[in-house]
């Protein structure tokens, strides 16, 4: 399993919100750039392995949305990783959960986020926000390997 | 420990347990010096009144030695009046008869025989000018009453010595004055001869006759002899008193204690007086106290060292023993004891009275660890308990986001794909579906953001009450630019709390205000503070819809309302937030209101900065 190339990885164990995330893609024309992680483990593997033998950078990857709550490792664990590592320390990471907790933002910002988005739960809002992100991390945003 | 009891007396201190039982040993010393002073004073006493009874004694001794000579005097003239060669005025008889007595009488000077004219024929001492003596009292006076006559001393004409004269009439059978005899009794060996009696040196020998005449005085004879001094303490005393004691001084000083008596002669009255010096007498007296103060001394002072080692041992010893268990007790060690054996009397017992009063103390103690670990013990098990509530809560309230996003979501992804498939009562419970969706999230908000207050650290600040409405005030007036409000804040004192927490609480009470007066034409909104002794008061009043007053203490409750949310929109939780925002801050709130006129919320923050923290579990 690896990124295939893909713009976008969307770590996140819940298929309701992964079809919310991809729908609210779609009208972005971005979905066909998602590669979707269903827990902590899957999206480390895809990560690390995607730069082949040669151990070299996802090359594509421009932003990880990551949720926090995630079965086998957590997101906090994820993002971790992914900060500690040198290769992969440049990737931005949003992380986008439900949780409004000071105590996770703090956390996650600690641990190196780009940015935390809580989803909102109306469903309008909900596809806004994910279009602007979308919109923002591929389109504006600019990274390195380009 | 030592910094706040240390009121240890020093070793001298007249505190001190030593000094004390030395100063009982000293007060037990001085009726005994009192005795030995009284016993000095009774022996002065007694001292005195032997010396004068002594004195009185060596008086009448010399009274009597006097009038002996005087006798033997008399018996002597009497006899040479028998003799021829008196009888017929022998002068070489006389001379040699005269010259046999003195030379084995030595307390007489001389001896002379005179005619009846003055002019003497004999005289012994021998003397070759004739001596003629019709001039002398003592002749005269012998020529008068034709008897013996003891004359007034002076410097004899033939001695040269300080003498009495005794003068003696010879008659012949007739009656006629044949001769005059006299002779010198020696006065100086006199009064050697009384005072070799047995009286101390420097005793002195005073006789006067009955008009203050010094008569005779031991020593210094020529000093006093002939004077008439009456006015003399001791001669007045002696002719006003005739016999008895008394003190005095001499001219040269000497303090004596004085004895006199009367004696008399066959024609005249005589005053006699021995001084006998007082250091003399009470030489023996005084050494006796010397040594009596010398031996009280030795002893007082072995008790005192007797006392100070003692009452180190018996009462100090013991003492700072129980100082210092007490101390160590105070310092916390409650196991500690005086421990058995104790001693007899009070300090045992205060000992032993100490350990039941340590055994008490450790018991209580233990019982109240005991009830602190059992106290502790709960606390932990409700704060665990109160974490694991809140937890849930949130838990709760976060995951029921998730599907409710879901179903939020797929209604309206049916909505916008398939809304060409549905008539209009579809497209109608799906809309309902929406705003029923809408209203839980806004639940679930609310109900986080109140689980959020309990577990949200107070920061206290300084707050500029006026400020925060004013910013408060101006938003709520952004959010509806459709109504007519008239929000009037008035002076409000500063407050110190957490400036989030309290501009929410100022939001909730002003967003209800707005909303409540609604149905007003213009709404009018006030805020009052006023700064009370232990609190700040502020209120926030308007003139909307009101409520009923028995349903007043409901209004703080969590999601409860008094109206249908149809008609006012809201959760019910924004009193319930205010509530707890006030009551972390140690504030109070109430409202009160009437239906149709209007409400008012108050609430109240202490001045001094109160604020409780969240319960820690990990607290001892």
């Amino acid at each position: 399993m690896n990124l295939n190339g893909a713009n976008i990885l969307l770590v996140e164990d819940n298929p309701q919100d992964v079809e919310l995330v991809i729908r609210a893609l779609k009208k972005q024309n971005l979905a066909d750039q998602v590669q979707v992680a269903r827990d902590g483990a899957e999206a480390l593997e895809m990560i690390f392995d995607s730069g082949g033998k040669s151990g070299g950078l996802p090359e594509n990857l421009k932003v990880i949305l990551l949720d926090l709550k995630l079965p086998k490792i957590s997101g906090f664990e994820v993002l971790e990783k992914i900060k500690n590592e040198a290769r992969t320390r440049a990737i931005p990471v949003v992380v986008l959960t439900s949780s409004p907790e000071e105590n996770d933002i703090k956390e996650s910002y600690r641990l190196g986020a780009n940015s935390y988005v809580v989803k909102p739960v109306e469903y309008d809002n909900f596809i806004a926000a994910v279009a602007q992100l979308g919109s923002y991390w591929l389109l504006l945003n600019r990274t390195g390997s380009e | 420990m030592n910094s706040s009891l240390n009121i240890e007396p020093s070793r001298f201190s007249l505190g001190g347990l030593r000094l004390r039982a030395i100063f009982l040993v000293l007060l037990a010393v001085i009726p005994l010096l009192g005795l030995t002073l009284y016993s000095y004073l009774e022996q002065r006493a007694e001292a005195i009144a032997e010396a004068q009874r002594d004195a009185v004694l060596v008086v009448k001794f010399v009274a009597k030695i006097q009038q002996t000579l005087l006798q033997d005097t008399n018996q002597l003239f009497q006899t040479f009046t028998q003799l021829p060669q008196v009888l017929h005025q022998d002068p070489e008889g006389c001379k040699l008869l005269f010259a046999r007595v003195i030379e084995n009488h030595e307390n007489y000077t001389a001896l002379i025989a005179a005619h009846p004219n003055g002019k003497v024929f004999a005289s012994a001492p021998g003397t070759s000018e004739s001596l003629d003596v019709k001039d002398r009292p003592w002749f005269k006076s012998v020529i008068q009453s034709r008897d013996m006559v003891i004359g007034e001393p002076q410097v004899g004409r033939v001695s040269g010595r300080f003498t009495l004269p005794i003068a003696f009439p010879v008659q012949n059978p007739t009656g006629q004055l044949t001769a005059v005899l006299a002779t010198g009794l020696d006065l100086e060996w006199l009064g050697k001869f009384i005072l070799q009696t047995g009286l101390p040196d420097k005793s002195t020998l005073l006789m006067t006759d009955s008009s203050g005449k010094v008569m005779f005085k031991y020593p210094n004879p020529e000093k006093y002899v002939g004077k008439q001094m009456p006015e003399s303490p001791i001669i007045k005393t002696m002719i006003s008193r005739k016999e008895g004691v008394m003190e005095g001084a001499c001219a040269g000083g000497v303090s004596r204690l004085y004895g006199f008596t009367r004696f008399s002669s066959p024609n005249q009255e005589f005053y006699a007086a021995v001084g006998i010096p007082k250091d003399v007498a009470f030489a023996d007296i005084d050494r006796s106290l010397k040594r009596n103060l010398l031996y009280l001394g030795l002893v007082t002072l072995l008790v005192v060292t007797a006392a100070w080692f003692g009452g180190g041992l018996f009462i100090v010893r013991p003492i700072k023993k129980l100082q210092g268990v007490t101390q160590q007790l105070t310092a916390g060690d409650l196991g500690v004891r005086t421990g058995p054996p104790y001693r007899s009397g009070e300090m045992g017992l205060l000992a032993r009275d100490f350990d039941q009063m340590a055994d008490a103390i450790q018991e209580r103690d233990t019982r109240l660890k005991q009830a602190a670990g059992e106290l502790n013990r709960r606390l932990l098990e409700l704060n665990a308990a109160y974490k694991e509530l809140e937890s849930f809560s949130y838990t709760v309230a976060h995951d029921l986001r998730a599907p409710l996003r879901g179903i939020g979501g797929f209604s309206r992804i049916l909505l916008e794909d398939s809304e060409d498939k549905l008539d209009a009562e579809g497209i109608r419970c799906l809309n309902i579906i929406q705003s029923e969706i809408k209203k839980m999230g806004n639940l679930i908000d609310d109900l986080l953001a109140f689980s959020r207050l309990g577990r949200r650290e107070i920061r206290p600040v300084d707050l500029n009450m006026e400020d925060l409405a004013g910013t408060v005030s101006a938003g709520l007036q952004k959010s509806a630019p459709e109504r007519n409000l008239q929000i009037q804040i008035q002076p409000l004192p500063p407050a110190r709390g957490d400036r989030e927490l309290i501009r929410q609480v100022l939001e909730n009470l002003l967003g209800n205000a707005l909303k409540f007066t609604a149905p007003k034409e213009v709404a009018v909104i006030e805020v009052t503070g006023e700064a009370k002794e232990e609190e700040t008061v502020y209120c926030v009043k308007d003139n909307g819809v009101g409520f009923e007053m028995e349903y007043a203490p409901k209004l703080f409750e969590v999601f409860q309302r008094l109206h249908p949310e149809s008609e006012f929109p809201g959760t019910g939780m924004g009193l319930a937030i205010v509530q707890r925002i006030v009551q972390r801050h140690r504030g109070r709130v109430w409202g009160e209101g009437k239906v149709g006129e209007g409400a008012r919320f108050c609430f109240s923050l202490p001045k001094e900065a109160a604020e409780d923290k969240v319960i820690e579990g990990e607290q001892a």
